[in-house]
């Protein structure tokens, strides 16, 4: 009886956890730095840039988008500074080590297997986002690869016609032009913008109540230590290059995390 | 007041009549661009798959190779004064001279990191466009690359790179200040898989400079990344 009465306890903790995480989110979103508009003019400012017009009308951008898309950089630096060291020390070599075990075969079922375990979170995602044509195609993989795919671990539904369309709650944050927030360095995350960790832990949630529930303890910490490992060599290279030919990894990184975000948004507002 | 405004008529359908030339001769020349460019960007790649793919080159002599197409191709002078921002003007001659020859190093040497990766990947041209300023062109390229031989794998939907040029006709644009007489295309940016490699080095370097004083202590750190390059090699 005391034990069940802790567990509601612990239980009612977390929910208020989770309210204090959700009322810290909203408040971030709402009156922080539209970060989002300021990426984008910074953005369009890269794509149109003129050949002819070197008297750069942008000029001041050199030196006010260091401060103002990144109000948080000191901080962020030295996050991003643990997240290499962990990285050095534990991430690196393992994903070496997988790379080296692993051949390229291996390695592209694992991505496979991997991506079929974020179909729930693709399919509401779908929905969230309006679109029922894609949730269709991504029940149908789900279905197809889980089934006929040998839990996703052969991606029988791509030669079917059933391509992989990543999605995640960022990108439907995004999708109904929430503003991004500022940018941010999460421990062990990596890159983020407020926005983007709000999704993440959405996608994770969902995760908890639809793949989590079906694993046992000891294979869903198998499946997040595979995860980590597989991801990291994947962007082994690109991620070593930045870290040993860059002269400051981090505006690197946080350069190539917007462009890639700002990506996103005008290849989605190019579909529309 | 008829004699002034005929005068006046006539003065604004000689400047039209005299535009509409100058527009279907650009126009005209534009068509011709995009001939003269289908040609440039296979010979380019032809040269790519070339050095990529023959076995017989060894590994410094493919590295030499990939950056002397880096030099030809690119317009490292556009993509350093892009980098600097209003930086550039407040350099002297000289100083821009030493951070260009130590900048376009260290952008042939990341250029020679990335491109030997593609081995035994395909290249691809899909199209060539006119971009919306003068002269200003989209060249569409793909990169398929084979994970059985390459090193990093991936699912079959992201082994392939979506690579657009800028590229420039120097003769078209520089209109009143003329660079170039002849045809003369050069690429000012590469944008993989929506990132551009311009904007990436702005962010980086222009992100480094305070004002231009410290020039010094990125050429020092540029140059300090290129001894790495050489050591690696």
């Amino acid at each position: 009886m005391d034990f069940k009465s802790s567990k509601e306890c612990l239980l009612t903790n977390l929910i208020t956890i989770k309210n204090f995480f959700i009322i810290i989110f909203m408040w971030f979103s709402v009156t922080m730095t539209s970060a989002n508009d300021y990426y984008g003019s910074i953005y369009d400012f890269y794509t149109g840039h003129d050949y002819a017009n070197l008297d750069f009308p942008d000029n001041e951008i050199t030196s006010s988008e260091k401060n103002n898309q990144d109000p948080l950089e000191l901080v962020n630096r030295h996050i991003f500074a643990f997240n290499l060291m962990i990285d050095q020390v534990f991430t690196h070599p393992a994903s070496e080590f997988y790379r080296v075990i692993v051949p390229p075969f291996g390695r592209d079922r694992v991505d496979s297997f991997l991506k079929n375990l974020t179909s729930p979170v693709i399919f509401i995602n779908n929905l969230l986002q309006g679109d029922l044509k894609e949730a269709n195609n991504t029940f149908w993989r789900f279905v197809v690869n889980t089934s006929i795919g040998a839990l996703g671990i052969v991606d029988v539904a791509s030669e079917a016609g059933l391509p992989y369309k990543q999605q995640d709650f960022s990108k439907t944050l995004s999708y109904y032009k929430v503003p991004a927030g500022p940018y941010l360095v999460v421990p062990l995350l990596g890159p983020t913008s407020v926005s983007d960790l709000g999704g993440k832990i959405v996608d994770f949630g969902i995760m908890q109540k639809t793949i989590t529930p079906i694993l046992k303890k000891n294979e869903k910490t198998d499946v997040d230590i595979l995860k980590v490992v597989h991801y990291r060599a994947v962007y082994f290279e690109l991620i070593s290059d930045r870290i040993n030919n860059s002269i400051d990894p981090y505006t690197t990184m946080k350069s190539l995390y917007l462009q890639n975000r700002n990506n996103f948004n005008e290849s989605k507002i190019g579909n529309e | 007041m008829n004699k002034k405004f005929i005068t006046k008529f006539l003065a604004i359908f000689i400047t039209q009549f005299f535009l509409l030339i100058n527009f279907n001769n650009i126009a005209i020349a534009a068509d011709n661009d995009i001939v003269l460019l289908k040609d440039f960007s296979e010979e380019m790649t032809d040269k790519v798959r070339t050095i990529l793919t023959d076995s017989s080159i060894s590994q410094s002599n493919r590295e030499a190779q990939i950056k002397e197409i880096f030099f030809k191709y690119m317009d490292s002078d556009w993509i350093t004064r892009f980098t600097l921002g209003r930086y550039w003007r407040q350099l002297s001659p000289n100083k821009f001279k030493e951070f260009k020859d130590v900048y376009s190093t260290y952008l042939a040497n990341n250029f020679v990191d990335i491109l030997k990766k593609f081995t035994s990947s395909e290249f691809i041209i899909d199209s060539v466009n006119k971009s919306d300023s003068p002269g200003n062109y989209k060249i569409k390229s793909r990169i398929i690359i084979n994970s059985s031989k390459n090193v990093t794998s991936q699912s079959n939907e992201s082994n392939t790179l979506i690579v657009e040029y800028r590229v420039i006709n120097k003769k078209i644009i520089s209109g009143n200040n003329k660079i170039s007489d002849t045809e003369d295309f050069v690429i000012y940016d590469m944008i993989v898989n929506g990132i551009s490699m311009a904007a990436t080095q702005r962010a980086e370097i222009g992100g480094q400079l305070s004002d231009a004083n410290n020039i010094d202590q990125i050429i020092n750190k540029l140059d300090e990344v290129n001894k790495n390059f050489a050591r690696r090699r």
